[in-house]
């Protein structure tokens, strides 16, 4: 099971990396979501508390972050390029060295007792390498929304016993980001700043 | 009545605002931000000793930005051209942002200090960028980037950390709780170690130490005055509650000597990185708010060193920069409305305008100079140091700070604040009929408090806090 799950997350982080069309990668972003979603969902439903929070939280990663998404790219289509930050070889190496980066920490002491750890630090990897590899600010958010995902997953694999914290912390993660994320990608794309290279007058 | 304390600051906003008439609205917003600033002594005896310091801190704090922004905007401003820069929305969110951190300090355990830390990043991201220049856009975006990933990794420390917990035999209910994980004696694991490292990276992200402190200099300086007053002074202190927190749970949990390491040279390099990119600053309130990534630094380094004489240190250390860094933010203002206005800048200010003779003081108080309270501070944290034979990290610390003062004087006689600085929020504060004299009164109450603190060592409140410090680190 364990292999299987892996070997799904890496092909939609791959994807998520060494693509730049954001619809696909938006996509991606939606399968790993229901991936994590139906892994954590044992546990979150062990507890009527729980249960709420878990389909708040579902709805607001699988369903309302999305929808916001699509919605800003309809209204801009020129967002719809992601603009690779690197040739794609050197994001594909990324992804490579990524999985290496997530086999090797099952020789943690933290692997030794928590279960899946290399694909939740893959799932997490896969979220700040989101933030590296692309130049368009979107790509920000939705590596955001991937490694928020990893988060969840850790949380429901760590401490399966609490499972209301754990679906409250998702939900206000996606929230934070999804809602401010988004007004501020509106104002950035009004003011031609969605390039990230156009977000360095306060260096030094 | 904890949880009406936290949402009094919130709910008293949103009353506020109902009220029409300008001159009521003003006057009920005052009265009910007074009212929200006493409610930590209602929950005095609820909470312990820590908690109640960093509760009044905030309440003081917030209670004195409130007052202050009373007057930031003039009569005939109806908003910024982005849809959340109005009078009315600032109002809400510095409510919001003021009970959000008074979660943090009030909350009994680390799911609930998580959940008030990340709603500080809801609350603020929109009044950094409230300006609605490129430029304060740009930082509100690198605020929310960094900080969410900060959050984030500080989350799953918490994650693990109450997995340990659990293994370790704590029932669920209070396996977030760090008086049920202080209370535990189990052999110390990797996974302990592991998350006590990622709960130091994550609120030190948000705490903006070195080199996480990407995020800070941008979302501080291009906030408006009060609000940099608050992120610097109360949410950096805030973000170091998480860390004290960390610390005296992992530290009567297990042995914390990594712990205590891994704070140590992250607090020194923090110092020095700060002090020498403080050299390169020509923005007054970029120069200041590398100035509270230097503080933070000594907060952490002294908090690293340990032992009663360190924590107490580090806590007095905090108290003092709180209310000298928000002081001098609140200044900054003023000077930046003044200097607008007037054209005076350079070593003139000093000698022409009332905010330019206060921001002195808030220099030189900033700088370590006898006899404010961070010149005690730093004194006794130099102290705590030697005392446990910390050469190397105390080195680089005081090195820094050396340079930090250097480049505090040096960019203080050339000083111009409205150079680089944000010239809507200016504009949209210049006083065009509007009196400053709430501000320069908010002003003058924080610096009198940060002149007052370097009495902490011979009063009840110095005994207090040694006393906290003997129950963080037994």
């Amino acid at each position: 099971m364990s292999t299987t799950l892996y070997a799904i997350l890496a092909v939609l982080s791959g994807i998520m990396i060494a693509d730049t069309r954001a619809k696909r990668v938006l996509a991606a972003y939606v399968a790993i979501a229901v991936v994590t979603t139906v892994v954590t969902f044992p546990g979150a439903s062990a507890t009527l508390g729980g249960l709420v929070l878990f389909g708040i939280a579902t709805a607001l990663k699988v369903v309302l972050a999305p929808i916001g998404i699509v919605w800003f790219l309809r209204r801009n289509p020129e967002a719809e390029d992601l603009r690779a930050g690197a040739p794609l070889p050197i994001r594909v190496l990324t992804v490579i060295a990524l999985i290496v980066l997530s086999r090797a920490v099952e020789r943690l002491p933290v692997a030794s007792v928590l279960p899946l750890q290399s694909t939740v630090a893959f799932v997490i990897l896969c979220g700040i390498a989101m933030l590296l590899m692309h130049r368009n600010v979107l790509a920000d958010l939705l590596g955001l929304l991937v490694f928020g995902a990893g988060i969840t997953l850790e949380g429901a694999l760590a401490a399966p016993q609490l499972p209301e914290a754990v679906e409250l912390g998702a939900a206000f993660d996606v929230l934070v980001t999804t809602f401010i994320g988004l007004a501020l990608l509106r104002t950035l794309h009004q003011r031609g700043m969605l390039d990230v290279d156009r977000l360095r007058s306060l260096r030094g | 009545m904890i949880a009406l304390a936290v949402a009094f600051p919130l709910v008293g906003a949103l009353a506020a605002a109902l009220f029409r008439r300008r001159d009521a609205r003003r006057v009920i917003r005052i009265i009910l931000a007074g009212m929200a600033a006493f409610m930590p002594f209602v929950v005095a005896g609820r909470v312990d000793r820590l908690s109640l310091v960093f509760a009044v801190i905030v309440s003081v704090l917030g209670f004195l930005a409130t007052v202050y922004s009373t007057d930031m905007f003039s009569v005939s401003w109806s908003g910024g051209d982005v849809f959340w820069s109005r009078k009315s929305v600032y109002f809400v969110l510095l409510g919001a942002f003021w009970s959000s951190m008074l979660l943090v300090v009030l909350a009994q355990g680390f799911g609930t200090l998580w959940f008030g830390i990340a709603a500080t990043t809801l609350a603020t991201a929109f009044l950094v960028g409230f300006s609605g220049e490129d430029a304060a856009l740009e930082a509100a975006w690198k605020y929310l980037v960094l900080c969410s990933v900060g959050i984030g990794i500080a989350l799953i420390g918490i994650v693990l950390l109450a997995s340990a917990a659990l293994h370790a035999g704590v029932t669920p209910e209070f396996a977030l709780s760090w008086d049920a994980m202080s209370r535990l004696h189990a052999p110390p694991n990797g996974v302990v170690h592991l998350a006590t490292a990622l709960m130091v990276i994550g609120f030190g992200t948000k705490a903006g130490l070195f080199p996480l402190h990407a995020w800070l200099p941008d979302a501080h300086s291009k906030a408006p005055a009060p609000i940099s007053g608050l992120l610097s002074g109360v949410l950096v202190s805030c973000a170091l509650y998480g860390i004290i927190r960390t610390l005296q749970t992992a530290g009567t949990w297990h042995d914390a000597a990594t712990l205590h390491v891994l704070l140590t040279w992250f607090g020194a390099c923090s110092v020095a990185a700060a002090g020498m990119l403080m050299l390169v600053q020509r923005d007054l309130k970029r120069l200041l708010a590398y100035s509270t990534v230097e503080h933070a630094g000594i907060i952490v380094f002294a908090l690293g060193v340990g032992g009663r004489l360190g924590i107490a240190a580090a806590l007095l250390h905090l108290v003092a920069h709180a209310f000298t860094k928000s002081g001098t933010f609140f200044v900054a203002g003023i000077t930046q409305r003044e200097t607008a206005a007037s054209g005076v800048h350079g070593g003139s200010l000093w000698t022409t305008t009332a905010g330019g003779r206060l921001l002195l003081l808030g220099l030189a108080a900033l700088g370590g100079l006898p006899p404010f309270g961070l010149f005690f501070s730093e004194f006794l944290v130099a102290l705590a140091a030697i005392e446990a034979h910390a050469w190397a990290p105390l080195t680089v610390a005081v090195l820094g700070v050396v340079v930090a003062f250097g480049a505090l004087i040096r960019t203080g006689l050339q000083v111009n604040p409205t150079a680089n600085g944000d010239a809507r929020t200016t504009a949209a504060a210049m006083p065009n009929g509007v009196s400053m004299r709430l501000s320069v009164a908010s002003a003058c109450v924080a610096l009198a408090l940060a002149v007052a603190t370097a009495a902490i060592p011979w009063t009840a409140l110095g005994t207090t806090l040694t006393t906290i410090s003997g129950e963080i680190q037994p």
